[in-house]
């Protein structure tokens, strides 16, 4: 107690040297909280510990507490000063930035003897960024019984950073309990955590509450995890946040008859909270330690509320909506059962079957797997005939049966006109997709030469990350190379890549205008040679896009689709528009409009 | 007409564009009883010689249908092939997006290649299917050439030249400052002259052997002279003659904007529309010869028919033809302005379009042979395929086979 009186007067004197890189005097100009003492104090409460540490601005290097100095190569972004050693003099606890490679935000301790402070130690870092990233604000603040220290990271030109968290504790020997994040991406909304304590276990110690908080539009979602306050330790409750998710699907179920629009609405914020603090989906926007993401299995919440969203949609007779909600059925970290499936497969076959269109059942056939970079194993070549781009390729004449067709026909690869030049393969960082490009001539079977290999941009700033290259076309499919260039599409969205006869891009990029066909002729599969119509495969749902007719594409959904077996593949469409072959549970399916 | 259809500073003066104090001086001879004599015209500036050479005694070789614009480089509009000698039939309709001012060119193989303003420049079959289509960044205005090696060469609004294979494959594409409106001619050498911000000379790669700037941005096609210059008009009102080392032959000023591109006739003789609604012919060390006043604006190129006869569409509506003396032959009236360039075929007859939507067959002595309702204006030339059939572009954005 007898530090008191100088702590309140030095308080008192105020700071007249707080700028950047100019020492900070005291360091204990945070009032000096009063802690209630508990009913039975536990040794390791402090008594007159600072609720809240002192933020420093970029470039301070040195800091003094009661005359003792602590300098630093790194920027020192906040300080909390306690005697946690009860020694008699203040340590002090420390943000300080760091270099990007080893994680921008170090939490250092430095404990004081005397006069002086040693050199202080690493307690914590966070996980590596990427370089341009820093540090934009740091707090230190004590939560009931432990220290919180955070720290915002940003990072030039928007991409990574978000914010790191570490949770502490102060006395005796200080260290992290856990460290928790935030995780920036493309997704929409913000995601913000709020730290607090409350006797969750009732076992008469505070534990750990971490409120978890999405803001999407003009809606906020939120949900609790805990850490509960064991002697070892904080541990965490692992019962959520599938406890969360569970009941509130079951309320969005509950309100499916009633108001399916309630439902969808209620389902689609268990699905956004599901993706964004499970690891499972791949998207986390919380971090845990140094894993994105909280394990949390097979998700009953996820998987009940997909399914009330496929329903709620398919009642609203909002087909697209139920579609798409279909086709991301069993996407990771849903669990989906047999009877999950009978309920979203009913909810489709209640959707209003495509009047005039006549489904007809092909012949049996084996193409290879389908592959964004590959063309569809089945192309029309007239209106009545039908490729199949097998190991022995085939005709089939509609209404007939099949032959053999030219060996050199089973070529499923995106070759230039020439031959000279295939497609090897997308891959995707960042929201960028490029393509591998390679000579035929330097293919040996199923290996490409990588020295070989150009990289024309199909989509996005490839550089805009450092992240590594992802094999896949982030939905980016190829419908072939037209003389002028490669043609993809994604959705509504048609690409050209214009590349010269050696393979080289003469012209960026570009997204052909609404209306405006694509460079031609396009080859026999999922678009027509002229480019005027293209099919599209999403889930179930074969949609038929008229470049001429406008953005949104015609679903083909024939009575009996949704019972159907077997998801479609290899799309085809024939040079009238009319009529669309897949390939559906080993055979190939023709679906067939009245008119266009 | 109204001012705003007349370029810069050019106003309307009786239905023609022309410089304020053109109009001033064409309202005094008029007083003055002189309006309409091409020869001596007061105020008229003398021609700029440079280098100019002792006319050629030789007549012209013989011409033969060269894949581009007007029929050669020498812009003749002549060709060795028969076009219809009674009204045709539509054979096939190649539907595009947008109008089809461009000219078609054909192929040694018979594909026709012709851009539209929708923006695509394509390769149509002798059938009328489509072989390939390359999407540009802009329209195309411009006609084709084809090189002697093959390559399309052709201009788009977006500021570039794209050389293209057989196939469609781009070769090679070259940007310039302003707008590639005009039509390639390409010499015996392989070397391609475009218009934009003045006059380009491109080697087969598509590099630039030399630029000739002009003032504005010129929207006459060039023309390869025998005697080796290249001549195009400019719409700062001068007619330009440059050598082939890129060094001005001559250069002479008419006072009118021109948007027409020359033709040579037998004797070297250069014959160019003015928008004042003037012919003039011009000798080939770049002196003025004559002048043929119409009533409207000349902006198609003059065509030369085997007797020397030079036929050009106006905007007043009619095709006058004028022999190489400046006298008038005859004149064959329509009901619209004329922008097309007239062609002719191995038998004399002249096959041009008008904005009364209608496609003329004119006999060498100016009789109507045929006409047909095309549905929508006429502002592309015909070109002639090897069977006799004849391709058009319409405003309603097909490319039309007849025969």
């Amino acid at each position: 107690m007898r530090a008191w009186p100088l702590v309140l007067a030095l308080a008192l004197g105020g700071c007249d040297s707080c700028g950047g890189g100019g020492p900070v005097p005291f360091g204990l100009d945070g009032s000096a909280g009063r802690v209630e003492p508990d009913e039975e104090p536990r040794p390791d409460r402090t008594r007159e510990a600072p609720t809240e540490g002192r933020a420093l601005p970029a470039g301070t290097r040195r800091v003094e507490v009661e005359g003792a100095p602590i300098a630093s190569e790194r920027s020192l972004r906040a300080l909390w000063a306690h005697d946690v050693d009860g020694d008699g003099d203040r340590d002090a606890i420390l943000v300080a930035e760091g270099d990007p490679a080893e994680g921008p935000v170090h939490l250092l301790f430095a404990r004081r003897d005397g006069a002086q402070f040693g050199e202080p130690r690493v307690l914590g870092r966070a996980a590596p960024a990427g370089a341009g990233c820093g540090v934009d604000e740091a707090t230190i603040a004590t939560t009931g019984p432990w220290l919180v220290a955070r720290a915002t990271v940003t990072c030039e030109g928007g991409g990574g950073g978000g914010e790191e968290v570490f949770v502490l504790s102060a006395e005796g020997e200080p260290r992290v309990h856990e460290r928790l994040g935030t995780i920036a991406t493309d997704e929409p909304g913000a995601i913000r955590l709020a730290l607090g304590h409350d006797d969750v276990d009732e076992d008469g110690r505070d534990d750990l509450t971490v409120e978890v908080a999405l803001t999407t539009h003009d809606r906020e979602d939120r949900l609790n995890l805990h850490w509960l306050d064991r002697p070892s330790g904080l541990s965490r409750q692992t019962d959520e946040p599938n406890a969360t998710l569970d009941a509130r699907s079951r309320e969005a179920l509950r309100a499916l008859r009633g108001d399916p629009l309630a439902a969808i609405a209620a389902s689609r914020a268990v699905l956004r909270l599901h993706r964004a603090v499970c690891a499972e989906p791949g998207h986390a926007r919380l971090r845990v330690g140094s894993r994105a993401g909280l394990d949390c299995g097979d998700s009953e919440g996820a998987g009940r509320a997909i399914t009330t969203v496929v329903r709620g949609h398919a009642a609203r007779g909002e087909a697209m909506a139920a579609i798409d909600a279909y086709a991301a059925l069993e996407d990771p970290g849903r669990r989906i059962n047999d009877e999950r499936r009978r309920y979203a497969r009913a909810a489709l076959a209640s959707l209003p079957g495509g009047s005039g269109l006549t489904l007809t059942e092909g012949p049996p056939v084996s193409p290879p797997p389908a592959r964004d970079a590959t063309l569809s194993a089945l192309g029309f070549l007239d209106e009545d005939r039908v490729l199949v781009r097998a190991r022995a390729p085939q005709i089939w004449t509609i209404g007939g049966e099949l032959g053999p067709a030219d060996p050199g026909a089973a070529d499923v690869r995106v070759l230039d006109p020439q031959k000279r030049f295939l497609v090897g393969s997308l891959e995707s960082r960042c929201g960028a997709t490029r393509l591998r490009v390679a000579p035929t001539a330097s293919i040996a079977p199923g290996v490409i030469d990588a020295e070989a290999a150009s990289t024309p941009t199909l989509y996005g700033a490839p550089d805009a990350c450092a992240d590594a290259w992802q094999p896949g076309g982030a939905g980016w499919r190829l419908l072939g190379w037209a003389p002028q260039g490669i043609v993809a599409a994604r959705e509504a969205e048609l690409r050209v890549v214009p590349l010269d006869v050696s393979a080289r891009p003469t012209l960026p990029p570009r997204t052909l205008d609404a209306g405006e066909l694509p460079p031609a002729p396009l080859p026999a599969g999922a678009a027509t040679l002229d480019g005027r119509f293209r099919v599209e495969l999403r889930g179930p749902a074969v949609l038929l896009y008229d470049v001429q007719g406008g953005a949104a594409p015609q679903l083909l959904w024939p009575e009996g689709w949704a019972d159907r077996e077997g998801t479609p593949s290899h799309p085809a469409v024939s040079p009238s528009g009319r009529r669309v072959a897949v390939v559906q549970g080993g055979r190939v399916v023709l679906l067939e409009r009245a008119s266009n | 007409m109204s001012d705003r259809e007349c370029h810069g500073s050019r106003v309307c003066h009786q239905g023609s564009c022309m410089f304020e104090e053109e109009a001033r001086a064409h309202l005094d001879r008029q007083l003055a009883g002189e309006a309409g004599d091409p020869d001596g015209t007061p105020g008229v500036d003398a021609g700029v010689t440079a280098g100019g050479e002792e006319p050629a005694t030789d007549p012209p070789p013989a011409l033969a249908e060269r894949p581009m614009f007007m029929g050669g480089p020498q812009h003749t509009g002549r060709s060795g092939r028969l076009g219809p000698a009674a009204t045709p039939s539509v054979a096939w309709t190649h539907r595009t997006g947008a109008r089809v001012f461009a000219s078609p060119v054909v192929g040694p193989d018979g594909t026709i290649y012709v851009g539209s303003l929708d923006r695509t420049f394509r390769a149509i079959g002798p059938d009328g299917s489509l072989r390939w289509r390359y999407s540009g960044q802009d329209k195309f205005y411009s006609s084709a050439a084809i090189t002697p090696d093959g390559t399309i060469v052709v201009g788009c609004h977006d500021r570039s030249v794209i050389a293209l294979t057989a196939q469609g494959q781009t070769r090679w594409r070259r940007e310039l400052p302003a707008p590639v409106d005009s039509s390639p001619a390409v010499s015996d050498d392989g070397t391609i002259y475009v218009t934009a911000d003045g006059l380009y000379a491109l080697d087969p790669e598509g590099n630039v052997r030399f630029h000739h700037a002009a003032a504005s941005g010129v929207r006459s096609s060039p023309a390869i002279h025998p005697d080796g210059f290249v001549v195009y008009g400019s719409t700062d009102g001068r007619v330009v003659a440059v050598r082939a080392d890129g060094q001005l032959a001559w250069e002479l000023r008419v006072s009118s904007s021109i948007e027409s591109a020359p033709a040579i006739g037998p004797d070297g003789s250069i014959y160019i529309g003015t928008d004042r609604g003037q012919l003039v012919a011009i000798s080939r060390d770049g002196r003025e010869r004559w002048r043929h006043e119409v009533g409207g604006d000349v902006r198609a190129t003059p065509a030369i028919t085997p007797d020397g006869t030079i036929v050009v569409g106006a905007y007043d509506r009619q095709l006058h033809a004028v022999g190489a003396d400046g006298q008038p032959r005859w004149t064959l009236r329509t009901d619209g302005r004329i922008r097309a360039s007239a062609r002719v075929d191995a038998e004399g007859r002249i096959y041009v379009g008008s904005q009364d939507d209608h496609l003329y067959a004119v006999s060498p002595d100016g009789e109507r042979l045929w006409d047909r309702n095309m549905g929508e204006d006429i502002d592309s030339s015909v070109a002639f395929g090897p069977d006799g059939t004849i391709y058009v572009g319409v405003d309603d954005g097909g490319v039309y086979a007849l025969r």
